[in-house]
């Protein structure tokens, strides 16, 4: 049986909730295994992600079908990679529609590819009714929602130093 | 043995997708298995032939010996279904001549089904073309075929004019094709094969080709809501074919249908036994979808 390899999409309905910091988790957690890795950055506005690891991350734009060719027959093409998305808050409902539509999820299945949703969740209600909006495909057994707990603020370099000194 | 069927695909103004609905419906009755044949009146280099090889041929509509070649063997042909994709400017003298030569006489006396699949543009000069072919379909299954594959709206913004059209045939029945994705149509386009081989990531030679598969996703998406609109009108009844195949497939159904809730309920049952009422909302959760992708 071939292995199965994974994809992560981390979304959410709303901006500066922390999608594209836990984008970069997964891509620093991933390469320290030493799996071949790739990024995609959907947010065509502000390709942060993307800035962050040039080589290794793409920007892709979702918003018209070249766009949307270049994002999922790559994924496709290179299953054996662990893909990390960053899906920009402002495409959510797009990228949910194209892949339910196209049949993506059956075909990732058919390719060994294990999608994983990663939705961030906040307070607002909306984002307790994404069901609907997202084709069904955030209530599936592979979504997960993540709550992005805020850092502490640190006041000073000093008080930050003395905390990760209590904290070793 | 089922009565031999005429379906004619037309429309005398050019551009509204004629070829493009005919293909539909070939690959609907492939994939339904109803034996068809198809003539492709665009002489001489025809346009459906170039998609579907195998089944149909190309005819001169205006001729006499061709025509003798698409109605003398209606019922002598192998072939359910005779599928005729009329080119524009075609459709009333086809239908003239229909009359001249007393098939439409035939299929008033129930010896033939008869079908018309009008394609219509947004102009009104389109829409006028209801009213001229009125006369000839009074016997015929009419459908109105609005075709929305370029983004027309048929005047639906303009109740009176829409009403004016679509509202005066009391037994036409309203089809409605929907929009394909630009990139799509033209990757089939290109590729010059019927919309199921598209999908299938098959070329001419059956061999497996390199298509996108978001184009793909995208055609098929489009091809089952073309399809659906024909179940909708339930195509294949009008077909002896049909009377073969559709009850067979409902019969399939039922028995999938049972299997499917006794299978939801065995896991229901397990899984009660299994874990406790914390995991209540998350197997609801996976017990609907897995549920409504069974139905």
């Amino acid at each position: 049986m071939p292995q199965q390899s994974q994809l992560y999409i981390v979304a959410s309905r709303h901006p500066r909730v922390g999608k594209t910091l836990l984008a970069r988790l997964l891509i620093e957690f991933q390469r320290i295994s030493g799996r071949p890795l790739v990024g995609y950055d959907l947010d065509p506005r502000e390709p942060t992600f993307a800035g962050c690891f040039p080589n290794l991350v793409w920007p892709v734009d979702i918003a018209d079908t070249r766009g949307q060719m270049s994002l999922f027959d790559r994924i496709l093409g290179d299953h054996w990679r662990t893909t990390v998305i960053d899906l920009g808050y402002g495409l959510f409902d797009q990228f949910f529609k194209v892949m339910a539509e196209i049949g993506f999820e059956e075909e990732a299945r058919q390719r060994s590819i294990q999608p994983t949703v990663l939705i961030i969740t906040d307070s607002a209600p909306v984002t307790a009714q994404l069901t609907p909006s997202c084709g069904g495909v955030c209530n599936r057994p592979f979504s997960c929602p993540c709550t992005m707990k805020p850092l502490r603020s640190w006041s000073s370099p000093r008080t930050f130093r003395r905390h990760r000194q209590n904290t070793r | 043995m089922a009565k031999p069927a005429l379906i004619l695909v037309g429309a005398d103004k050019g551009g509204v997708g004629k070829t493009t609905v005919a293909r539909t419906l070939l690959d609907y009755f492939t994939a339904h298995h109803v034996p068809t044949r198809a003539f492709d009146t665009e002489t001489p280099k025809g346009t459906l032939k170039r998609f579907h090889r195998d089944v149909s041929e190309v005819v001169d509509a205006t001729a006499v010996a061709d025509q003798m070649r698409i109605i003398d063997t209606l019922s002598t042909t192998d072939a359910t279904v005779t599928v005729v994709d009329v080119r524009a400017g075609l459709m009333s003298p086809t239908l003239h001549a229909l009359r001249d030569i007393g098939f439409l006489e035939a299929v008033k006396k129930g010896q033939i089904t008869f079908v018309v699949f009008h394609i219509l543009g947004s102009s009104i000069a389109s829409l006028n073309e209801i009213e001229e072919t009125a006369p000839f379909t009074a016997d015929a299954e009419y459908f109105l075929v609005k075709n929305f594959i370029n983004n027309t709206n048929f005047f639906e913004w303009d109740q009176a004019t829409h009403a004016s059209y679509f509202k005066k045939l009391k037994d036409a029945v309203v089809i409605e094709i929907p929009k394909l994705n630009e990139m799509a149509y033209e990757q089939v386009e290109l590729a010059s094969v019927p919309f199921l081989t598209f999908v299938a990531n098959k070329d001419g030679k059956n061999e497996t080709a390199n298509y996108s598969f978001v184009l793909r996703g995208y055609v098929r998406h489009w091809l089952g809501n073309v399809w659906a609109e024909y179940d909708r009108v339930k195509l294949l009844d009008l077909f002896g074919a049909a009377a073969e195949t559709t009850p067979a497939r409902a019969g399939r159904r039922q028995i999938l249908g049972s299997l499917a809730t006794s299978l939801a309920w065995f896991r229901v049952e397990s899984f009660f036994t299994a874990s406790g009422e914390s995991d209540l909302e998350k197997f609801a959760i996976s017990f609907y979808c897995r549920s409504s992708r069974i139905g």
